[in-house]
């Protein structure tokens, strides 16, 4: 099965979410649509890849592109890959599925239709008691590799009390935390520019606001915060910037 | 690159603008350039409209002509051929940037010539360079917006990284992207090379670069990656500098929506290819009007003010100066 190669692969420093150019919390429409755009892009009469890309090139990045789209469309397959390369998308299957019951869960549950790509949907036949065995064991794998740190009372009870989480705040509880931005990035697939800049409350850098969300998200829940207190008061402070 | 822009510090009735501030609330002067490898792209046309949008509005703005060799700044701009020129500076026949300054028909806008230079722009010499980029700092006006010029030399790219926002200009044709591409790679290595010298890894990139095949390097991304994995601090450190280094893409001449679709297509290409974020700002839809506007000496935006070309010029001016105005969509407005 493609899936079972693509996994167990784990080609050092390929992130599908980054080939598709998505957040890890990408809805299957977003996935579709990053797909398809993609695609245009690296096909080998794309005229944005002439002098850097060889044929080569592109058809490797296609079959990349493929591979990326194959996983991250199925929802189990997505959940597996997230768990072998410690991405908390903060989703269960069942929410990337139901993400947006009305358009795109119901598509799911009842026949899905993605126009040309469902033709290259084939839904992976996964042995659930291998997967579950799978997933426990990525869990305890994942949770060996955060830093050590000494525990501060003063600390923990800020930590506790915290409203306003801001990118200051975020910086102090890393450090605290003894975790430098490379180990985050690894643990978010966050790309550690995007963390400086989240850290920096450098809206103009950062990508769109839907990327935001999933990095302060992926971020906050890496860090041991309340994700969704540490969501809605930064992504307040973000609105308001951009509010003129 | 890397202005702090604020919405303090101007009480101004256009709220779309945003003025950069400094630390201490004073008004920070911009300096834009304009290049993008490839001559014809429209590089002198869109430096040209920006500093008259601009002065329009009430901004002090100092355009100079660094197309050493083939300036035509001035006959863009209706000025008859300048007397006082860059080569007199650089010559040091003038001590200050002020003593070249040139009065243009416009309100606000004053011109620095490279018209009949015996100067080519490559030929500048090192010390010719420093001291033109911190007189520079010191002429009197909120922007200053640099005309690259075609080309990759060292002092091109040195002037494009030494601005606050650096534009290029792309059309949609193979030779220009070759030439964007060339230019956008040429700029981040000698901006790498900065960071080499300030970070103290020359001897690292040397190595990496010395097996880059073993190493598995083809791409500047790679290269990141590769110096990020052998030292996790400095590939932080090197990271953050390269981050400062986001090039702005104005797509002009566009002629169909695939055109449109360009920009984000380099963009894409950019992030996988050198690993660097670029900002598309918009396109600009081919047209005639420009070359009529030429013969007739005279900027398209005073000749055809409301033409389509002006149109689409606005909204990419109103991202080039209030970063918040993002370029999304990107489908092309009939």
């Amino acid at each position: 099965m493609l899936w079972s190669v693509n996994v167990s692969n784990n080609k050092a420093g390929i992130n599908y979410y980054e080939i598709l150019e998505v957040s890890d919390n990408a809805t299957r429409k977003e996935i579709v649509e990053a797909y398809q755009r993609a695609k245009s892009v690296y096909s080998k009469d794309s005229m944005a890849l002439y002098s850097l890309y060889s044929d080569e090139d592109s058809t490797n990045m296609i079959n990349l592109i493929e591979e990326a789209y194959q996983v991250l469309i199925n929802p189990q397959r997505r959940e597996l890959y997230n768990r072998e390369h410690n991405i908390n998308s903060h989703r269960s299957v069942v929410n990337i599925i139901f993400d947006k019951p009305g358009e795109l869960g119901r598509s799911f549950v009842e026949t899905p239709n993605f126009g040309e790509q469902e033709n290259s949907y084939e839904d992976p036949k996964i042995n659930k008691a291998a997967f579950k065995a799978y997933v426990s064991v990525s869990k305890q794998e994942s949770a060996k590799k955060a830093p050590e740190y000494k525990s501060d009372d003063t600390m923990e009870s800020k930590i506790r009390s915290e409203e306003e989480f801001s990118g200051n705040f975020f910086t102090e509880v890393r450090k605290y935390k003894n975790m430098n931005l490379g180990y985050l990035s690894s643990v978010t697939k966050v790309a550690v520019y995007h963390l400086e800049a989240l850290e920096r409350e450098d809206y103009k850098t950062l990508p769109a606001r839907v990327y935001v969300r999933g990095f302060v998200k992926s971020y906050a829940q890496s860090l041991g915060l309340d994700r969704d207190k540490a969501v809605t008061a930064y992504m307040k402070r973000y609105d308001q910037a951009f509010k003129k | 690159m890397g202005v702090i822009f604020s919405k303090q510090g101007l009480n101004d009735a256009s709220s779309e603008y945003i003025q950069p501030v400094t630390k201490d609330g004073g008004k920070e002067r911009v300096i834009i350039s304009v290049g993008g490898g490839k001559g014809g792209v429209g590089k002198t046309l869109i430096a040209a409209n920006l500093g008259i949008m601009l002065a329009r509005e009430g901004r002090r703005v100092i355009l100079i002509d660094l197309d050493l060799g083939g300036a035509n700044l001035h006959t863009c701009l209706g000025v008859d051929l300048p007397k006082s020129t860059l080569s007199d500076f650089m010559q040091k026949d003038v001590t200050n940037l002020s003593d070249i300054l040139i009065e243009t028909p416009i309100n606000n806008l004053r011109l620095i010539s490279g018209a009949q230079d015996i100067l080519d722009i490559a030929n500048i010499k090192y010390m010719q360079k420093v001291r033109f980029i911190n007189k520079l700092k010191e002429l009197d006006a909120d922007y200053i917006i640099l005309d690259l010029g075609a080309g990759t030399s060292f002092n091109t790219l040195d002037f494009f990284l030494a601005s606050d926002i650096g534009i290029v200009t792309i059309v949609p044709e193979p030779t220009s992207i070759e030439n964007v591409y060339r230019f956008i790679k040429s700029a981040f290595y000698r901006k790498l090379k900065n960071a080499e010298s300030s970070l103290k890894i020359k001897k690292m990139v040397d190595d990496i670069m010395k097996n880059r095949i073993a190493n598995g390097i083809s791409t500047p991304s790679d290269l990141l990656k590769k110096i990020e994995e052998t030292e996790q601090d400095i590939g932080e450190a090197v990271r953050k500098e390269m981050a400062s280094f986001s090039p702005k893409l104005i797509i002009n001449m566009v002629r169909s929506q695939t055109d449109v679709e360009i920009g984000h297509a380099v963009s894409s290409v950019c992030r996988k290819y050198f690993g660097i974020e670029t900002e598309l700002l918009g396109y600009i839809e081919y047209d005639n009007l420009v070359w009529q506007s030429i013969r007739k000496k005279n900027p398209v935006i005073l000749e055809f003010p409301n033409s389509k070309l002006i149109s689409d010029f606005n909204r990419v001016y109103k991202r080039i100066i209030n970063p918040n105005i993002r370029f999304i969509d990107g489908a092309l407005e009939r």
